[in-house]
């Protein structure tokens, strides 16, 4: 091989045969390469990563209860093609396929669908859904709406990742207002009293057990002007009738829902038990500001009157 | 008797493979899905076919194998029926790597690291600790006691775990075949590929320890190295596959008794035999686990105890009554 036949370009005849089977490698490759969606931008989600995701994605698949209904929230219901297993408010949102639970997603159901971005969670959609996913190429957004702030700023990046940034920052404001007014009825009620009133979650009537500080039930009755009478970081603790009354609960928010009557009286030795809707007290959606007004208003009657 | 075990195992495997390839949670036609296999142009299907039921297929087809095979291996070493990786600890050592590496974050490589080393610490354990005076039955007696240990460290643990962290252990510990990709599954097959080669080839030798220490020296086999040997590899085997796939119980136990029932106790018909129906036993075990609930999926541990004890004693009643 002389330099001259070395140089020459690759559809020359005279090209070295290892040169031009790499030039025609290098064109199958560019032509059998999946086509990137044309409109498409790195958006970085919740945890810090880099996610590409479509412009105006039209098959989203969300993967917690409470993502779904912030989707809905956002309008943008009609881009959802499927949804996680419990996921059943609004009503609108039991009509669309189910692909596995929260902790255990079925992956076949997910990629039949073929969707063009998949919302997962912090701390629920298990690691090795996420990286399967991607190695589908399937786009997952993770977002961590575990806690009133976490959730403002979820609402407002899926916003930006649905492109309905209007709506997002709307229902964003409408949060902040509502928030403020939980928190000047909460500074009134301040004012006459001597210490917060000490509010304990009940998660489960019979063994007793609590939801500690750590827990977003506790976060909105901290919020809400109550206090959470327990210390430590463990999230569910379960308490003796003793421990109960040792703690002084001045009332207990119980779930009300199918799966927990109220009427499971667990605990109404140590304080009055009172019920909230199982889906506001657990599941951080904008709902939850529901449970905040009517936590606030069992614990400031006198503020409120 | 190997020749027919052999042929009816392929069978076996191969309809369980075409079940595990065809039938899923979502309803695809076969002709659809072979389709898709040929290089058809319907993404979906092809996702699923290759990204999704393939790797299980393959997974499964492993841990079967492996799981089988070494417990068989352990039974002869070990000269008891009982004997499996699962009772002798190394799947609970693995199964607290495991859980130790999710609690503290070291993510899945990390934990199946983990998980591999303490399947390995336990079989270490195990060697060590076993009185040299009781021979088979002192290792069996500190793998039992070590894996009630590891039981109960596992319990704590999961005492100590959040909600979030609690779901990421359930979904590992009750066994699941879904967590890998097509390459990483081929990866795990060839890794396990000589391991597998190496114990059925051994199969003479298990033969041969099946007479006890003293006669297998007496025939030429250096008795202590070859049990060593052997329970070495497959606990390497098992570890491995703990770390990735959960800790699967009864496979070990079942497969190997009930070929046992069915084609008599030569080693050299239960080996090839133990691999090809071990497999084609957990392929069919995640597809229930896959198809049996109308939402979501069953952990495939359920599946395999489910299955496996009752058809395990219907064999035993079977058997008596001959």
């Amino acid at each position: 091989m002389n330099i001259r036949t070395f140089f020459a370009p690759p559809w020359h005849p005279r090209a070295p045969l290892v040169k031009r089977t790499l030039a025609l490698c290098a064109l199958a490759v560019a032509v059998l390469l999946p086509a990137q969606p044309a409109h498409a931008a790195y958006l970085a989600d919740q945890t810090g990563k880099m996610v590409r995701v479509p412009h105006r994605p039209q098959r989203v698949v969300s993967l917690a209860p409470n993502i779904t209904e912030l989707v809905f929230a956002l309008d943008a219901g009609s881009v959802l093609a499927g949804c996680s297993q419990h996921s059943d408010y609004p009503p609108e949102a039991l009509r669309l396929p189910r692909l596995g639970s929260f902790f255990r997603p079925d992956l076949e159901r997910i990629a039949a669908l073929q969707p063009d971005l998949c919302l997962a969670v912090q701390d629920g959609t298990p690691d090795f859904v996420r990286e399967r996913l991607e190695e589908m190429g399937i786009p997952v957004f993770t977002l961590a709406p575990q806690s009133l702030e976490g959730l403002r700023e979820a609402l407002l990046l899926l916003g930006v990742a649905l492109d309905r940034q209007e709506e997002a920052q709307r229902l964003a404001a409408m949060m902040d207002e509502r928030l403020r007014h939980v928190d000047a009825l909460v500074a009134a009620s301040a004012q006459g009293r001597s210490a917060r009133p000490r509010v304990l979650v009940r998660v489960q009537a019979r063994p007793f057990i609590a939801a500690g500080r750590d827990t977003y039930a506790a976060q909105l009755v901290e919020r809400a002007g109550g206090r959470v009478p327990l210390q430590g970081s463990v999230q569910y603790l379960r308490l003796s009738t003793e421990d109960l009354l040792a703690l002084k609960p001045d009332l207990i928010l119980a779930p009300e829902g199918p799966a927990e009557p109220l009427d499971e009286a667990g605990g109404a030795l140590a304080a009055p038990v009172r019920g909230v809707p199982e889906d506001l007290l657990f599941r951080p959606t904008l709902r939850s500001l529901d449970a905040l007004d009517l936590i606030a208003a069992l614990l400031h009657r006198e503020a409120l009157q | 008797m190997t020749l027919r075990v052999v042929c009816s195992g392929c069978v076996a495997l191969l309809a369980a493979m075409g079940a595990g390839l065809l039938w899923g949670s979502t309803s695809m036609d076969a002709a659809r899905l072979l389709e898709a296999l040929l290089g058809g142009d319907d993404p979906a299907a092809r996702t699923v076919l290759l990204q999704v039921r393939l790797p299980r297929v393959i997974m499964a087809a492993g841990t079967g194998a492996v799981l089988a095979l070494s417990g068989l291996c352990f039974q002869n070493i070990l000269r008891n029926p009982l004997a499996e990786p699962y009772i002798l600890g190394v799947s609970g050592g693995a199964a607290v790597g495991g859980i130790l590496g999710l609690l503290l974050g070291w993510g899945m490589l990390g934990s199946h690291a983990a998980a591999f080393c303490g399947g390995l610490l336990v079989l270490f354990l195990v060697l060590k600790m076993a009185s040299p005076h009781r021979g088979e039955l002192g290792i069996l007696l500190s793998g039992v006691m070590l894996n009630a240990f590891c039981g109960a460290v596992i319990l704590f643990l999961m005492a100590l775990a959040k909600p979030h962290e609690m779901g990421a252990i359930m979904f590992w510990f009750m066994g699941n075949l879904g967590t890998v990709s097509l390459t990483k599954a081929l990866w795990h097959a060839t890794a396990l590929a000589p391991g597998i080669v190496f114990l059925v080839l051994s199969s003479h030798s298990m033969n041969l320890l099946l007479l006890g220490r003293d006669a297998a020296l007496s025939l030429g086999l250096p008795a202590e190295r070859v049990m060593r040997l052997l329970l070495v590899v497959a606990s390497i085997m098992v570890s491995s596959l703990v770390a990735v796939v959960g800790p699967l119980g009864f496979v070990g136990l079942v497969v190997p008794q009930a070929l046992r029932l069915a084609a008599g106790a030569d080693n050299r018909t239960l080996a090839p035999g133990c691999v090809l129906f071990g497999a084609a036993f957990v392929i069919l075990c995640d597809l229930l686990a896959r198809g049996l609930p109308p939402e979501g999926e069953l952990p495939v541990g359920v599946i395999t105890a489910l299955i496996g004890a009752p058809v395990f004693i219907g064999l035993q009643y079977k058997s008596r009554e001959v």
